[in-house]
């Protein structure tokens, strides 16, 4: 027992984020049942639901962006894939020097030369996809904006 | 072979099967939970509609 922790004692974290990823899920699932539960009760009665449950229904994304463009927060939000590219690609690129050291010069197995390969031809692709999408891509923005974000 | 023997072998050779089967239910989790969400959606438009009332533009777009 104790061997079998010792061998894979780091797989404490990817499983415990499944796990906390599926509570995300079933507490979003709990709190978008209930609101749909009142704004039926709402309708039931005849009467107009407050605003403030009917943005209760928002997605992150759209919050972010309302958030983004209200005084508080004064900047322009930028979709989800724009935003993390050049993040992805500067952590990718990391990820194969630092594997790709220890590989060749760093007396590490064989296994940390192909993680750095792998690594760094998904920071090239990566790197490739963004120029492409700053060259041509369009320039669209306020995605989220409709009747109920203002 | 034993049974434990067994399983600790079987786990040995075959652990990183746990990542993709984990995202596999994940991913059931999501569409199922979602799949219900959608639905009741439907069922508070449908409450608007038959009540003649004008659905709030909330509703229109997806939930989860």
């Amino acid at each position: 027992m104790e061997e079998l922790f010792r061998s894979y004692w780091w797989l404490i974290f990817p499983v415990g984020w499944m796990i906390a990823a599926a509570f995300e899920s079933f507490g979003r699932y709990h709190q978008r049942s209930g609101t749909l539960k009142l704004l039926k009760t709402y309708a039931e009665q005849g009467k107009e639901p407050p605003q403030a449950l009917l943005d209760m229904l928002k997605s992150d994304e759209q919050r972010a962006y309302d958030y983004a463009s209200s005084a508080y927060g004064g900047y322009d939000y930028k979709p989800h894939g724009a935003r993390h590219s050049w993040w992805q690609i500067v952590t990718f690129g990391a990820l194969a020097v630092g594997f790709g050291y220890y590989g060749q010069y760093g007396g590490g197995h064989e296994i940390f030369t192909a993680l750095a390969l792998a690594f760094g031809v998904a920071a090239l692709s990566l790197g490739v996809i963004a120029a492409i999408r700053a060259l041509f891509g369009s320039k669209r923005q306020n995605t989220y904006s409709d009747k109920d974000a203002e | 072979m034993d049974t434990r023997q067994l399983i600790l072998e079987l786990w040995a050779s075959y652990w990183w099967l746990s990542i993709p089967f984990g995202f596999m239910v994940l991913g059931i989790i999501r569409m199922v939970v979602r799949g219900d969400i959608e639905r009741k959606r439907l069922e508070v438009i449908k409450t608007y509609i038959d009540r003649g009332m004008d659905v709030p533009d909330a509703l229109k777009r997806e939930t989860f």
